[in-house]
């Protein structure tokens, strides 16, 4: 199972005051808090367990096909690497620049992924496409659907590829991540 | 308040937020905040702070967990206001 996530650091900084009263303390657990506070640069702390924390709901969400929910204090960055929901773990890793934070959630260090990222305009579908025919030689036509969860499901016409996918789109950046 | 107020009160707090403005010109109990109206995540949080500051009333993990839609949202304040 797999969860992606992205922040285009200029765009959060327009969109967001994390240092509205009360904004923390209704997404971060108190040791998450703690951790922020101390950091060198707060910022990029907050925005890095935010991706983190989606990243992995993203894909806790796929494993049980949960529906959504908005709860983002039980979902727990307990280290860099880590993040923990109810009872499972998932492991991320977080890519930086001074531009965004990227983070890609697995289970059990799942190394079998593959990811991309653009910034501007791009035929997402394309992308896949050639992804899909790179790793698998399949050359048929792929399309996305959304299931009733939000869960994104890649198909050939009607069948479903069975390929775990997670996307995510915020401002300027585009990432996509599948397990093939 | 009657439902029609507390729906256009709300309207008003997830306006800023909202990036796709078909979706709020079609607003209906049924409007899910980031299929529909493609609020970003982060924003769900001031959209909860914005509804606190707004009707006086505290809203707890629990009830912010299910504010992901018009409908539930609604039902969330009115039954916050009840127990006032």
């Amino acid at each position: 199972m797999i969860g992606n996530d992205v922040v285009d650091l200029q765009l959060a900084n327009l969109e967001s005051n994390w240092q509205r009263k009360g904004w923390l303390q209704k997404i971060f657990t108190a040791a998450e808090q703690e951790k922020i506070h101390t950091a060198k640069d707060q910022n990029l702390q907050v925005w890095t367990f935010w991706s983190m924390k989606e990243a992995a709901y993203k894909a806790h969400q796929r494993s049980f096909s949960k529906k959504p929910v908005f709860n983002p204090t039980k979902i727990e960055c307990t280290s860099a690497h880590k993040v923990c929901i109810d009872k499972s773990t998932y492991d991320v890793h977080t890519t930086y620049t001074n531009r965004y934070v990227y983070s890609i959630a697995t289970q059990y260090n799942a190394t079998h992924y593959y990811s991309e990222m653009f910034s501007g305009t791009v035929d997402l579908k394309k992308q896949l496409e050639q992804i899909i025919f790179q790793k698998t030689g399949n050359t048929s036509v792929i399309s996305l659907k959304k299931d009733e969860n939000g869960i994104p499901h890649l198909y050939t016409d009607t069948h479903n590829l069975q390929i775990s996918c997670s996307l995510t789109h915020h401002g300027k950046y585009f990432a996509f991540v599948l397990i093939i | 308040m009657n439902n029609e107020k507390l729906l256009l009160k709300l309207k008003t707090i997830i306006t800023p937020y909202v990036q796709n403005e078909e979706g709020l010109n079609n607003l209906s109990e049924e409007t899910d905040f980031i299929q529909d109206l493609e609020i970003n995540s982060a924003n769900l949080v001031d959209v909860v702070l914005d509804v606190e500051d707004e009707f006086d009333i505290e809203i707890d993990n629990e009830s912010m967990e299910k504010m992901l839609t018009v409908k539930a949202s609604i039902e969330v304040i009115e039954g916050k206001l009840a127990a006032k």
